[in-house]
């Protein structure tokens, strides 16, 4: 609908690790228009964080970009120097991290790292980043913002402190704010409220926002387009309802299928997908998720299948297509999903001599 | 935070099979580099030093190593001689061969440092078993009286406990273990007490269960790793204060050639002959490094966390 | 604030029994251990003259009454009459020595503590490069070698070797410390460098790998995110945070330029108090014993107070108890 506010353009970030390179993403392309919700989902280690971080080139070591583009207002942030990535991060995109309670500077007072982030631009002058401090946290809902900006993060709960995160992430009034799972490290009260509060702003800012998360119920609540990433790929995209309604890639299926269990949600255990995603330096030939795909035919072992439309705007990475699977299958998918679980849990129980095999 | 190492390693649905933990450590520890040579240095060390104090026999290995066992015997004609076949690292001021000087310094460190720490795992186990074990008040006189150890320099402890017992090697022997328990008594106490935390002890008490037995029987394969580490970065440490002790002319007497000693009796005759010092100095700062270097490696292979 | 006065009055408090605690080892194992002052190598001394010298010193009261004469004594600040130095009280031969120990310790400390924390900032700063792994392995080397090889491995190159290759033109004398108050002569550098070696290698290993913590943190993430320059990302959110556990070092630090005096004094013929605590132990002066050791108990309790304090307020997050 509305104009394009950031085009990523085959993505490629690697690692150089000792144990080989890590093609933590490997070829996305994806876009946002201004104003819009994006939300990437999929397992952790699938890619999502580092593509987020590639955007604001915040790539830990040994990571680097190796190619791809990533088009801001038509203008290419890899190849920024070191002053205009400067002026780009937090200005014109922000980021809220995932934990925090490790998020904020533990010796500095919530107020000045706010301020200090307004500072770091020149979009206000330095009286009025002081006083837009207090403003920025009554907007986030923190009580008693008068005070609290004199606070130490210690003395913050972690819903105020995300708050504080949020805060900061909007203090320039960036076009684009990226959320990097902002409410896995809550409890569930304050799940809802961090989500209530990010539509709100949404709305009444018109901030577009990039929401990473494992969590699908999360994306139907808050985000209109959703991609879904496995294995540093983009394995399908679309309008959140129509994927909700149709999945078509098996790996949304399961996801959809999946319920995250609440006490278990901070270890990203998803239930009912047996067996890991793949060592990104060693993939698999062919479809990335073949391994663990129910539906699996021979050709998903050997070709990888690319990005083609199945639907108005709904991209997805198959050769099977979910629609196209018959109502036995995925029936006997269910169950033997169940089953593997029984089955595990029994083997956990079972005494030891049983139970363990002697690794190398 | 998805490190590299983090975005495999992250996702783990199932728990890793246990593979044998001392087994897994030893692959971690052969792969540094350092602490390999490090233990390399020690184990020639031992054998040459256990050689020194064995009786040379003529034609015998140690014959023809030079090790005389005998670093006592003067020869003063040939005083401050340049190194030969004879004397590969020469002569001091009265004769006596500094090679097998060195060596049997060698037996004097190595026997001090490593020996010793039995003495501290028997001294700083023991407290802090019962400090963890009793609690209460027990804990706190225990806890109270380690602090007030650690707050003092190791040196300045050994150097009053040695003023006492007057200058031996047996007395610098119990000096050390009378200073060095205190690192370890903290830790064994901090592994009672996470072990009592568990529920299972918790219910064992309840029960009526004898607890001490149980509290052993985790204790042990639980702080093991830990405790060889502290025990290990134990051994440089009392190799110093004996050298020092030495040095200062408080510990080993001469006409025993201690490292400590040799340095001291090197000093006074420093602008005759610097060698007499730069020997033995080599000797004690190399044997300490290896020591820091295996203890290091240990620490990192014992500890997967620490992996850096 | 009266938080902070109360929390000083009491650690203050907590010394007294310390001290206590700490006369009492050093008096009983001084008195307990068999000989005492008046053994000499050779020629003994006669009964009769131990016995003069024992009455004279109070050596021949039954030792809790010695105690007791000596605890009444250090409250009142007598310490005793040195008993190797006959007529000598303690407390004046520590005055005596102290400007010596102050000076070279003062010298050592003012040096270590910034080039410590400076080559480990920078080598976290620049992890894995050649400076990195220089200063690594000079500062591992450095912490292994005893800082008496350090001294006499310092003398060998910079006064005999100099000395021997510059025809005795230039080279850095050895002997003692001419001008006690005088933090500027060539005479204190080797010694400091014996003397510091150590500890700034403890310091840089420290820092560098808190510092190297620090960077790994989400919070450095967050300021780099937020556009800040790299100079204000360092300043403010890695080194404010990895320099606080480098304070908890300088406890530590001190202890280990007290025990270093001992051995550095001995080595350059420095009458400080460190070399006088090692002549009274190796003649069992227990008065001077037992007076440098209070001495050195009561600086490591205030350093060390010192520190707790300093830590409330660098870092917000410490609550004073106890």
């Amino acid at each position: 609908m509305g104009q394009i506010l950031l085009q990523v353009d085959d993505l490629h970030t690697q690692f150089f690790t000792s144990r080989g390179v890590v093609r933590a993403v490997d070829g996305v392309s994806l876009h946002i228009d201004a104003g819009e919700t994006l939300g990437i989902v999929g397992e952790s280690g699938c890619g999502k964080t580092i593509t987020a971080l590639s955007i604001l080139r915040l790539v830990p070591d040994p990571g680097r970009i190796t190619a791809g583009k990533i088009m801001f207002r038509g203008r290419d942030v890899t190849k920024f120097d070191d002053d205009e990535i400067r002026d780009f991060r937090g200005n014109d995109v922000a980021m809220i991290f995932q934990d925090p309670m490790t998020s904020l500077n533990p010796v500095t007072k919530v107020g000045f790292q706010i301020e200090e982030a307004m500072t770091a631009h020149n979009r206000f002058s330095a009286s009025l980043a002081r006083t837009r401090v207090v403003e920025l946290l009554k907007r986030v809902r923190v009580p008693a913002a008068e005070s609290r900006v004199k606070d130490y993060p210690h003395q913050f709960s972690g819903g105020m402190r995300q708050r504080a995160m949020i805060a900061m992430g909007l203090a320039n009034e960036p076009s684009l704010l990226i959320a990097d799972e902002p409410t896995t490290a809550l409890d569930v009260t304050v799940q809802a409220q961090i989500i209530q509060l990010m539509k709100q702003l949404n709305r009444e800012l018109g901030t577009a926002m990039m929401l990473i998360t494992h969590n699908m119920a999360l994306v139907a609540s808050l985000c209109q387009r959703v991609v879904v990433m496995y294995a540093g790929r983009i394995v399908e995209e679309g309008p959140v309802e129509q994927i909700f309604k149709s999945p078509q890639h098996p790996y949304t299926w399961s996801l959809l299928r999946s319920v995250p269990r609440v006490d278990e949600a901070r270890k990203d255990r998803l239930v009912s997908i047996h067996g890991l995603p793949p060592d990104l330096t060693n993939p698999p030939p062919g479809c990335k998720f073949h391994p663990r795909c129910p539906f699996v035919i021979d050709r998903c072992k050997i070709d990888e299948p690319g990005l083609s439309e199945v639907a108005a705007n709904q991209v997805a990475r198959c050769w099977v297509l979910m629609r196209n699977v018959k109502d036995e299958d995925v029936a006997a998918a269910k169950a033997s999903a169940l089953s593997l679980d029984a089955a595990k849990k029994l083997k956990a129980e079972a005494p030891p001599e049983v139970g363990t095999v002697a690794g190398g | 935070m998805a490190t590299a190492i983090g975005i495999a390693q992250q996702v783990d649905w199932d728990v890793p099979e246990q593979t044998g933990l001392w087994s897994d450590a030893w692959v971690r520890f052969r792969r540094n580099r350092l602490a390999v040579g490090g233990l390399a240095v020690i184990i020639v060390m031992i054998v040459l030093a256990i050689g020194a104090r064995l009786p040379a026999t003529p034609g015998g290995l140690w014959h023809i190593l030079h090790i005389t066992g005998d670093p006592v015997s003067q020869d003063v004609v040939n005083s401050y001689a340049l190194p030969s076949l004879q004397h590969p690292l020469g002569t001091d001021i009265l004769g006596r061969d500094q090679l097998s000087r060195i060596l049997y310094g060698a037996s004097i460190s190595l026997t001090i440092g490593i020996v010793v720490q039995i003495l501290i795992l028997f001294i700083g186990g023991g407290i802090g078993m019962a400090a963890g074990y009793f609690g209460g008040w027990v804990d706190n006189l225990l806890m109270r009286f380690t602090d007030i150890m650690y707050a003092f320099p190791d040196l300045l402890l050994v150097l009053v406990f040695v003023a006492a017992f007057g200058p031996s090697f047996w007395s610098i022997f119990i000096a050390l273990g009378l200073v060095y328990w205190v690192g370890l008594a903290r830790l064994v106490r901090g592994q009672v007490l996470s072990i009592k935390e568990k529920e299972y002890v918790e219910a064992a008490i309840m029960t009526g269960t004898a607890p001490l037995k149980l509290i052993v029987k985790h204790l042990v394969p639980n702080s093991l790793g830990p405790v060889i580490v502290t025990l290990t970065f134990g051994i440089p440490a009392a190799i110093f204060t004996e050298a020092a002790l030495s040095f200062l002319g408080i510990g080993i007497r001469p006409p025993e050639p201690s490292w400590g000693v040799m340095i001291e009796d090197g000093y006074g005759g420093i602008f005759a002959d610097p060698r007499q010092v730069i020997f033995p100095g080599i000797a004690v700062a190399l044997t300490m490094l290896s020591f820091t270097f295996v203890g290091d490696g240990l620490r990192d292979a014992l500890d997967p966390r620490m992996k850096r | 604030m009266t938080n902070l006065a109360i929390y000083i009055i009491r650690r203050l408090l907590w010394m007294i029994p310390v001290l206590f605690f700490v006369i009492v080892i050093t008096f009983g194992l001084m008195h307990l251990a068999p000989g005492g002052p008046w053994d000499r190598e050779g020629r003994q001394l006669s009964p009769q003259v131990v016995n003069n010298l024992n009455v004279k010193y109070g050596l021949d009261k039954p030792l809790p009454q010695q105690f007791l004469t000596y605890i009444w004594g250090v409250v009142h600040f007598d310490f005793g009459d040195s008993l190797k130095s006959p007529g000598q009280h303690v407390s004046d031969r520590i005055l005596q020595s102290w400007p010596y120990t102050f000076t070279l310790g003062a010298v050592a400390f003012i040096l270590l503590v910034p080039i410590g924390i400076g080559l480990g900032v920078i080598a976290a700063l620049r992890q894995n490069s050649l400076l990195d792994y220089t200063a690594l392995g000079l500062a591992t080397a450095a912490a292994s070698t005893p800082n008496f090889v350090v001294g006499i491995f310092l003398i060998i190159v910079f006064a005999l070797g100099m000395n021997k290759l510059t025809d005795g033109n230039f080279y850095f004398p050895t002997g003692g410390m001419p001008q006690p108050f005088n933090p500027f002569q060539v005479e204190l550098i080797m010694p400091v460098i014996t003397l510091a070696a150590l500890p700034t290698a403890y310091i840089a290993r420290l820092t560098r790998s808190s510092t190297l913590d620090t960077l790994r943190q989400d919070f450095v993430r967050t300021a780099w995110a937020k556009g800040l320059k790299s100079r204000l990302v360092v300043m403010r959110h890695v080194l404010k945070n990895s320099l606080i556990p480098v304070v908890t070092a300088l406890g530590p630090t001190f202890a280990f330029l007290i025990t270093g005096s001992f051995i550095t004094e001995t080595l350059f013929s420095i009458p400080g108090i460190g070399r006088a605590f090692v002549t009274s132990i190796a003649g069992r002066d227990y008065t001077m014993i037992l007076g440098t050791t209070i001495l050195f108990a009561v600086l490591i309790a205030l350093v060390n107070l010192v520190v707790d304090v300093l830590y409330v307020f660098i870092d917000p997050r410490v609550r004073l108890t106890d």
